[in-house]
């Protein structure tokens, strides 16, 4: 049913659903928006595929953690669980990893292994209050959550963004990486196929991999972009072409268990060079540009069903209630049918926000326009604070259901 | 050391767009009856009804009673004894003593009780004084004593008007606690209960003046045992939330709800007075607002503090789901306890409207009570119930008005209203 481009094997994702009217060319998958469509990996998840992977004792427990030896290399300072090198954050339980382990918490269990898991020292990522021992805020009762389920990245007051488990889901497989250097801003934003185990990891790998090889390109970097003009632009879309490249092999990279059903993520980055914004995508993760007075702007097409449907002349009406209607044709990972993101570009001539948000976000809000205001209307209630915003703007998506992991990344541009 | 833990009982499941949690949550105290930190300062007064009604049986047996309960009263332990009628005496020490309470040791027993013997029975009625006197003894003890009074009764506070009462009870709560007793059939069943209730202690009836001893005995008894001198009950809910009401719902009903004191904006105190080794019960209410499906929150932190220590703490919790199995569920604590308020305030009322003539209202009352009674296990209340009234169907709560009660069974069917059974379990 489902016809493969570049990949010869079949893939087995929707073999339990029902068939779409139209049948889509590209492969699908189920992304990350309702783990129903999860089912499917619990079928290659037997233990003959474990066994197929020549890592029989792997099945069941600390799944990722030690599919191959060169892996392993860092230990979570609260947990003591092994980690792939370069992780931010542990699998186990979500604490940064900050290379400084705690002399409390070895991993042969001594010390404190006894204590209950440690109290996350931050404040309450809803209210800012202090959160208590018992694991709850003492100011609006919201449970504690780890590092890897909310964080926030700040680049400077006009750059920013926050990555957020969102209400639903009991995992954030969705990654923010975003940074500046010599007056370069980068963003990037990808969101794990939940389908797919590892995919927390995935994402997370994946963006920060693609940030690295974008701020490369910047004045003084090792890819430094030097061309002027037209050129400039091109240059720009194929570091963004290779960004994406750096990221799926980072995403490859992410051990597993489950050969039959590898980590995944998509893609979108934007890199704002003066006027000139440029932008990638794979999947549906989306960029906008929104201008205080002009129209809004979509930088990005999804590599979706729904809008494979679209293109075929499909009311939109008639793909929402489908089953495939979040699923994805395009991602990143060991099994992605191919690997050539969707470019676009603008000149900035005016001030505006450029957006970069995961489906967590743009499910609520599908009119580039309304997500325009919305977005204005969270700067003007946050001093125009970049990272201020998009947790604001992150708060209105768990306010209307959090169905899915949130990610928002926000540059101020035009001055 | 005394331990206290909490456990709590509820349905942390809410369904899409609710916002009111409900949880019974059980505070137990053990190893309550060794003090703390080496023996505590106590301090007792006895406070017996000395108006004119009292003349006869009853006093002889009041004068009786606080003279065994003298006996009850350890050595070391301040204490005085005070004749209540329109106005306030001081028994013993005598009015013209140096000092208003002293320490018990045999000597100051043997005059106590001698004291007590050349009591005469006099006057009206005017509780307020008497209380106001036990405040005023009790208050010359340093700060940290444990402090504890008995108030006997025979009649209605008729010497002065309610409202004095009231306020009075309203001044002096948390400052000591108070066990209230009526003997025979003419006092006011709800009179006691408000003493009781505003200072933390226990209320009965007692039927025949004989019984006066062992009541005095057992509350002595009691009182020394309990090795907590205060203890307060905090309720923290998060910011935007309503504390709907706290309500202690074992051993006894009692609202607490009125008793409110701020401790910081999102903590509200309660006075629980002295703890020995048992468990109290509070069905706690929060209103929050909503949430999407899915999300967790902290709905309340329940808390019960000695000093400024916190020695135990349940955890109130509101998750929202779309699963109709999860939030459809009530929890049988919280329901248990739901009907027994319920059958308290069924009772009470039934008992008003019958003794207002209001047969229909006290009829129908009295029988939702016998109905409630059955379904929440409370056999007391439905022995106590089949004396007042001819129950013709227990699960409908049919019933007929007895035509002739005795007066003393509907004060013990009034005074046990508030005390709950457990859960079944």
């Amino acid at each position: 049913m489902v016809t493969e481009t570049t990949d010869p094997d079949p893939r087995p994702v929707h073999d339990e659903q029902e068939d779409p009217p139209t049948v889509p060319t590209a492969p699908v998958r189920s992304a990350t928006h309702d783990r129903d469509a999860s089912s499917s990996a619990a079928d290659d998840a037997d233990p003959g595929g474990a066994e197929g992977s020549g890592d029989s004792g792997a099945d069941g427990d600390a799944e990722g953690t030690e599919g191959t030896e060169d892996a392993a290399d860092v230990v979570c300072p609260r947990c003591g669980a092994a980690g792939a090198a370069g992780s931010r954050f542990c699998e186990e339980c979500g604490a940064p990893i900050d290379g400084e382990p705690d002399p409390a918490a070895q991993p042969d269990g001594t010390g404190a292994a006894d204590e209950l898991p440690e109290t996350p020292s931050r404040p309450c990522v809803r209210c800012g209050g202090r959160v208590a021992d018992d694991g709850y805020c003492e100011e609006c009762g919201a449970p504690a959550v780890s590092e890897r389920d909310h964080f926030e990245v700040t680049a400077s007051p006009t750059v920013g963004g926050v990555c957020d488990r969102g209400v639903v889901h009991a995992r954030n497989e969705d990654a923010l990486a975003l940074g500046e250097a010599g007056g370069v801003v980068a963003l990037v934003v990808c969101d794990g196929v939940s389908s797919a185990p590892a995919s927390d990891a995935a994402s997370l790998a994946a963006s920060e991999a693609a940030l690295a090889t974008l701020l490369g390109g910047a004045p003084g970097g090792e890819r430094e972009v030097d061309a002027e003009g037209a050129a400039r632009t091109s240059a720009w879309a194929a570091l963004l072409t290779e960004a994406a490249e750096r990221a799926n092999e980072a995403v490859v990279a992410v051990p597993t268990t489950h050969v039959d059903d590898a980590p995944s993520c998509t893609y979108v980055a934007a890199v704002v060079d003066g006027a000139r914004v440029v932008v990638a995508s794979v999947g549906d993760s989306r960029a906008y540009w929104l201008p205080d007075r002009a129209r809004a702007v979509r930088l990005t097409v999804d590599d979706s069903w729904a809008q494979e449907m679209a293109e075929m002349g499909v009311h939109v009406s008639q793909v929402r209630g489908s089953a495939h209607a979040h699923a994805i044709t395009r991602w990143l990972g060991a099994d992605a049918p191919e690997l050539r993101p969707r470019h676009d570009t603008v000149t900035v001539a005016e001030r505006g926000w450029l957006l970069l948000c995961s489906d967590g976000l743009w499910n609520y809000c599908e009119d580039a326009d309304e997500l325009g205001s919305l977005v204005r209307r969270h700067a003007a209630e946050h001093d125009g604070d970049a990272t201020a915003t998009a947790r604001a703007l992150v708060e209105w998506a768990n306010a209307q259901g959090g169905r899915d992991n949130v990610t928002v990344a926000l540059a101020r541009l035009g001055g | 050391m005394a331990q206290f833990t909490a456990e709590v009982f509820q349905n942390e499941f809410l369904a899409e767009g609710s916002t009111d949690v409900h949880a019974i949550v059980r505070m137990t105290a053990t190893g309550a009856g060794t003090p703390e930190a080496g023996p505590i300062d106590a301090g007792e007064v006895i406070m017996i009804d000395t108006s004119g009604s009292m003349a006869g049986a009853s006093f002889a047996a009041a004068q009786h009673a606080a003279q065994v309960a003298l006996d009850v009263i350890e050595d070391g332990t301040w204490f005085a004894i005070v004749g209540g009628s329109h106005v306030a005496n001081r028994v013993f020490p005598y009015p013209n003593a140096p000092s208003s309470m002293v320490r018990m040791e045999p000597a100051a027993r043997a005059e106590a009780k001698r004291a007590i013997g050349m009591m005469r029975a006099g006057g009206g009625t005017a509780m307020s004084t008497w209380l106001q006197l036990a405040d005023q003894l009790l208050g010359l003890l340093p700060p940290g004593t444990k402090r504890h009074a008995i108030l006997l009764t025979d009649g209605k506070n008729e010497s002065e008007p309610k409202h004095h009462l009231t306020a009075t009870l309203e001044r002096l709560q948390g400052r000591f606690r108070c066990d209230a007793r009526g003997v025979g059939s003419r006092y006011e069943v709800a009179e006691v209960r408000e003493i009781a209730s505003a200072l933390l202690g226990s209320d009965e009836l007692i039927r025949d003046p004989s019984q006066i001893a062992d009541s005095f005995r057992q509350m002595l008894g009691e009182s020394m045992a309990r090795g907590i001198p205060e203890a307060q009950l905090r309720v923290w809910t998060p910011q935007g939330a309503q504390l709907l009401f706290v309500r202690q719902v074992s051993p006894k009903l009692d609202d607490l709800t009125p008793r409110r004191t701020v401790v910081n904006p999102l903590t509200a105190g309660f006075p629980t007075g002295s703890w020995g080794d048992e468990s109290r019960e509070y069905h706690v209410a929060v209103r929050v607002p909503s949430k999407p499906v899915g999300s967790e929150q902290l709905a309340a932190r329940v808390q019960i503090v000695t000093g400024d220590q916190v020695r135990a703490s349940g955890l109130v919790k509101a998750m929202w789901s779309s699963d109709a199995n999860l939030t459809a569920r009530i929890s049988p604590e919280v329901a248990h306890y739901t009907g027994q308020a319920e059958l308290a305030e069924a009772i009470q009322q039934g008992l008003a409207a019958k003794a207002a003539g209001d047969e229909a209202t006290a009829t129908v009352k009295l029988g939702r009570a016998v109905q409630l009674a059955r379904e929440t296990g409370n056999e007391e209340a439905t022995t106590r119930l089949r004396k007042v009234v001819d129950i013709e169907n227990e699960e409908q709560g049919t019933v007929r008005l007895k035509r002739h009660t005795d007066r003393l069974d509907e004060m013990a069917l009034d005074t046990v209203s508030t005390k709950t059974t457990r859960v079944r379990r």
